[in-house]
């Protein structure tokens, strides 16, 4: 049994690893934060994965999981303060050009983009960037899949004027 | 752009975003700044070179004054072609990840072994020149004396040092090197 668990685990932290490392990147700025929450959301996996019985994919469990330590991890820091409607007006608050040019490509510059969402934005785009389906996102969130489109609109809206 | 392929231009560069490793993005960032600076100072040491090669040529225009600015111009031009040829495409990673990071970090240590080996290689070279230019048209004495002479003694003191820096900065140079292709195989398992 333990040992199931352990290679299921294995399995899906080597499929999904990338993916999760580029959510905990969109919660968590400094990469030693980064390194933390994603063993954050490890460790929430295993803890969670004997539980799993295969009402969802693996990817919604995984990703739910993921989202939800993130939110933890904002909530920790105090940064979930502000409704989402509030912080429409975002600040340019770009990556300086030093880590531009040193990282040399506009993934960098999407990635902060990202960062800058509302939280509620924000996790919308990172599962639609993952390629996950407005269903998949809406499962994930907990939200109707309108809701979804209606977030994805405006998230767009706010990375276009970002980048 | 349409909105559709907006997005999956979004997504592909979102997905190449891996974790780097903190260490290799710092060491990119230090090195492109180290560069940065070398770059400028490169400009600036050809302004003040060709600047007052050309300004004494002007103002006092002798024979071996005309030559000595066109051999520090050609030995400038010559320096600039170098630097351009080993500096470029190493300003910048060709994607945000860790396997971009690190092949741009292990062509620089490449590069910086080759450009030590061009900067003795130059700098012979304008020694040469320098030393047949002083000889040719100050000349006071026979080449052995010239050679031998006190301020000669000192010139071959300061190359020595300078040979003894580039040795050392050479072998931390391998040094790198050998880490960074250690970590290429760790990571290509």
């Amino acid at each position: 049994m333990y040992g199931d668990v352990e290679r299921r685990f294995d399995a899906l932290l080597a499929e999904h690893g990338a993916s999760l490392g580029r959510l905990a990147a969109s919660y968590a700025r400094a990469a030693g934060e980064r390194e933390d929450l994603f063993q954050e959301i490890a460790i929430a996996i295993w803890q969670a994965l004997p539980r799993f019985r295969g009402e969802c994919s693996e990817r919604t469990f995984l990703f739910r999981i993921a989202h939800n330590r993130g939110i933890a991890h904002i909530a920790r820091r105090r940064l979930l303060t502000t409704d989402i409607d509030d912080r429409f007006e975002i600040e340019d608050v770009r990556p300086n050009p030093e880590q531009i040019v040193a990282t040399g490509q506009q993934d960098q510059r999407l990635l902060e983009a990202v960062r800058q969402l509302p939280v509620a934005y924000r996790q919308v785009v990172t599962l639609t960037l993952e390629g996950l389906s407005y269903g998949e996102i809406a499962e994930v969130l907990g939200i109707t899949e309108s809701n979804v489109g209606a977030r994805l609109t405006r998230a767009r809206q706010m990375l276009r004027r970002q980048l | 752009m349409a909105a559709d392929d907006e997005l999956d231009a979004w997504r592909r560069q979102w997905q190449a975003n891996e974790a780097i490793p903190s260490g290799l993005r710092q060491k990119v960032q230090r090195d492109t700044r180290t560069m940065r600076r070398g770059r400028i100072a490169e400009i600036a040491n050809s302004v003040v070179w060709c600047g007052g090669s050309l300004a004494l040529a002007i103002v006092v225009p002798r024979a071996e004054i005309i030559i000595l600015a066109v051999g520090i111009w050609i030995l400038v031009a010559i320096a600039w072609v170098t630097s351009f040829a080993l500096t470029r495409g190493t300003w910048a990673p060709a994607a945000a990840t860790a396997t971009s990071f690190l092949e741009l970090s292990i062509l620089r240590s490449q590069r910086g072994l080759q450009a030590l080996t061009a900067q003795c290689v130059l700098y012979v070279v304008i020694l040469a020149f320098d030393l047949a230019w002083i000889y040719y048209f100050k000349r006071e004495s026979d080449p052995w004396t010239f050679l031998t002479s006190n301020w000669m003694l000192s010139v071959w003191g300061v190359s020595a040092i300078l040979a003894w820096v580039a040795v050392s900065y050479r072998r931390r140079l391998r040094r790198e090197l050998d880490n960074l292709r250690a970590l290429e195989r760790d990571m290509k398992g």
